[in-house]
């Protein structure tokens, strides 16, 4: 079997299960809950291994390829699936690389459903006025004051993981949610997913608590960012092609003038122009995903992240054009692709940040 | 490219960077129009002499057989260099045509001479009054014994007034036949009743000409395949020769004129054509991927025919993209009619642009690959089929 096929495989398995939950209609009710964590969900799909996707079989994950994961991913931004499923699997591959007591435990919880780990990665800076995160080392622990920046597509989470600089030297932290000191204020998104800002009042992080610290702290955070960059783009990219292959079959069924409207021109046009700007964003993704582990990474990531974003915001919004006025209706599901989208986007931070951070790669 | 390279991979880049720097003269490089012969075959042979003129041609007759990321290496290496475009219409087009349909005699005759530049050929397909309706073609051929006397109008021939010989479709059915009566036929362009006519294009090149053809007498044997099937055969490498049109080598060329340009106005120092840079890039780097998908599924039972129509209309209009941004970064220039001498390098700011706006027309324009996409690939019916 090629490695398309098996993608192709996994894709279908995994939107299979997607359509078992209850597909977009499940993201529906889920949207109309907010604050709503479909638990029986997360554990059905810990049940098939999808947060350790890409955690080592011996470790007790499903040792996938990076391409079968954001193949796995591409099903799950096709039927809108509501949990934050890209930053799990990013934070499971870094809690399975570090000798933490704690790390191992969090990875347990997390492998089997019973935790939801974030990490606070954004291309986001602070926003002016705002304190920014301080980091002391205050004993063998770490003392933090101050804001993080905000992140997108944190619901349910019981756990973030949080990268700094304390004492000199970069570390990453397991940050339960309900800590002290920590007020996680979430805010309610447009697609029923949750967006965090994690404000810090002297927080105090136990040394056991610090998973990684060093040079390998800072390999495997950058290593975790541009995986989840690749996730999100993965699923904007399945996202994209779910919304378009609907509006496709709109296209034929819908009649006006005595035709469906999909014969006429302009329509057809459009249509094919969408078309090809999903089919070069996912072949753009899945050649990142090679880049991925080479010192070509962090470039490969921008660009898919970049071209996803664009490409799922143009096209979505062009399916809703083409919807007509039912488009516009809350009632079509249409609607629910532009939202996730929304989100996804911001969370990989969108076309022109991932245009400014890919230049930043390029000797000038 | 994204995707790591091989050592035998880099090994390649590296030679092909040698043999650039070693064998291609000042005078050819970072042009924007196609050389004269005169000046650009001797170059073409020494490429065919190291073996590297047909990338994608098996190497039973006589190619590289380049795996897709060793072609890939090629166009950037070429890009970086600046490399001269070289005639195309016999390596990419007529030469595979001739592999999977032509006759032990004509590939004996023909594939050597493409492959060391000593037949130069052009494409006899559009008329007047046949363009993206190419099946409604005028072109006679009569079969008179063992010839066919041929009476017609070509059209947009790339390098018609250069070329010895020239592949063109023809009608030797009845008028009127569409698909039907039309055959593909190899003409000799020294032959009697051959008359060409050089047209001046918008960026004010005369690459392209009109072919009179009066009387012209072909040998059957130089007819392709059976007599009728003319547009089944063309047909046949469409998807090929989208590919070729859609690979990224003049998006390589394009991002490095764009680069260079930024960097002569000093448009390169500020962060809003930095961002624009990037962006550019990034469609290269995603035309790159698309590539390597379209050959990859040209080879497994994919689906080329709707890579192979995604992939030109992408290149051709990203390529388009690039020459925007780069006339953005010339700024008040931009419109300079002379490339710029500066210093020992001289560089143009506006021919590559105008150029490049054919692109989106030829090959089958991208409305015809649009309409293309929406109907074979996507179902939609056309619309001047009757409504249910």
């Amino acid at each position: 079997m090629s490695a398309l096929d098996e993608r192709r495989l996994i894709a279908r398995s995994a939107a299979g299960l997607l359509d078992g939950l209850g597909g977009i209609a499940r993201a529906r009710r889920v949207r109309d809950a907010w604050p709503m964590f479909d638990r029986s969900a997360w554990r059905a799909m810990a049940e098939v291994a999808w947060p350790g996707s890409l955690v080592p079989e011996a470790q007790g994950g499903a040792g996938l390829r990076l391409d079968e994961t954001c193949a796995l991913l591409e099903a799950a931004g096709s039927r809108i699936a509501p949990e934050p499923l890209a930053a799990c699997i990013a934070a499971a591959v870094l809690l399975a690389h570090s000798a933490a007591p704690a790390a191992k435990l969090l990875l347990q919880g997390l492998l089997v459903g019973e935790q939801v780990v974030v990490p606070v990665v954004s291309a986001d800076r602070l926003w002016p006025g705002e304190s920014p995160l301080d980091a002391a080392r205050a004993g063998a622990g770490v003392r933090l004051s101050g804001t993080a920046p905000r992140i997108a597509d944190t619901q349910g989470a019981s756990d973030f993981l949080l990268g700094v600089v304390a004492g000199g030297e970069f570390i990453v932290v397991q940050l339960e949610a309900s800590s002290r000191g920590l007020d996680v204020r979430t805010s309610r998104a447009v697609d029923g997913s949750s967006l965090a800002e994690l404000q810090f009042d002297g927080l105090i992080v136990d040394q056991e608590r610090i998973l990684l610290s060093g040079a390998p702290a800072g390999l495997a955070f950058d290593a975790l960012a541009d995986g989840l960059c690749l996730g999100r783009a993965a699923q904007l990219v399945g996202l994209t092609g779910e919304a378009l292959r609907i509006t496709v079959e709109y296209l034929k069924t819908r009649e006006q003038f005595g035709r469906p409207i999909g014969s006429f021109q302009a329509l057809q046009h459009r249509a094919a122009t969408m078309h090809i700007e999903v089919a070069v964003s996912r072949a753009l993704l899945y050649e990142a995903c090679s880049a991925y582990g080479t010192a070509q990474q962090g470039r490969a990531a921008a660009a898919a992240g970049a071209r996803a974003c664009g490409a799922a915001l143009r096209v979505v919004q062009d399916c809703v054009q083409l919807h007509g006025a039912i488009g516009f209706a809350d009632e079509c599901d249409i609607g629910l692709f532009l939202r996730r989208a929304m989100v996804l986007a911001g969370a990989a931070g969108g076309e022109m940040r991932n245009w400014r951070r890919y230049a930043e790669f390029t000797p000038s | 490219m994204l995707r790591p390279e091989s050592a035998d991979e880099q090994r390649l880049r590296r030679e092909v960077s040698d043999w650039l720097q070693a064998n291609t003269p000042d005078t050819l490089r970072q042009l924007t129009f196609r050389p004269v012969p005169g000046a650009i075959m001797p170059w073409y042979r020494k490429l065919y002499e190291r073996g590297w003129i047909a990338p994608h041609w098996p190497r039973e007759h006589g190619g590289m057989g380049a795996s897709p990321a060793e072609q890939v290496i090629l166009f950037e290496e070429m890009a970086r260099f600046g490399a001269p475009d070289f005639p195309s219409q016999g390596i990419n087009q007529i030469g595979p045509l001739l592999i999977k349909f032509g006759s032990n005699a004509q590939r004996a005759l023909h594939l050597p001479r493409i492959l060391s530049g000593e037949s130069i050929w052009c494409q006899g397909y559009s008329e007047p009054g046949a363009g993206s309706d190419l099946a409604s073609l005028r072109t006679r051929a009569r079969l008179e014994g063992a010839e066919l006397i041929v009476n017609g109008h070509k059209t947009w021939t790339t390098w018609g007034q250069h070329a010895h010989w020239m592949y063109a479709l023809v009608r030797s059915g009845e008028p009127g036949g569409g698909h039907e009566g039309i055959s593909f036929v190899l003409i000799d362009l020294a032959a009697a009743g051959v008359t060409r006519r050089p047209i001046r294009n918008i960026a004010g090149d005369e690459e392209f000409c009109e072919v009179l053809l009066d009387h012209v007498h072909v040998p059957v044997a130089n007819v392709v395949g059976e007599l009728g099937s003319g547009w089944r055969i063309a047909t046949a490498l469409l998807n090929e020769e989208r590919i070729r049109i859609g690979s990224p080598l003049l998006a390589l060329k394009a991002l490095a004129r764009l680069r260079a340009v930024a960097r002569l106005t000093g448009a390169a120092g500020e962060s809003y054509m930095q961002e624009r840079i990037a962006h550019m890039e990034i469609e290269v780097e995603t035309l790159i991927a698309a590539y390597l998908d379209a050959l990859e599924q040209l080879e497994g039972d994919g689906d080329a025919a709707s890579a192979s129509a995604c992939l030109k209309v992408f290149a051709t209009e990203t390529v388009q993209r690039i020459l925007d941004v780069a006339q953005e970064a010339a700024g008040g220039m931009r419109a300079l009619l002379r490339p710029l001498q500066l210093r020992a390098a001289s560089i143009d700011l506006s021919e590559m642009f105008l150029q490049s706006r054919r692109l989106s027309i030829y090959g089958g324009s991208n409305e015809i690959q649009r309409s293309l996409i929406a109907g074979r690939v996507l179902g939609l019916a056309d619309a001047r089929r009757k409504p249910s």
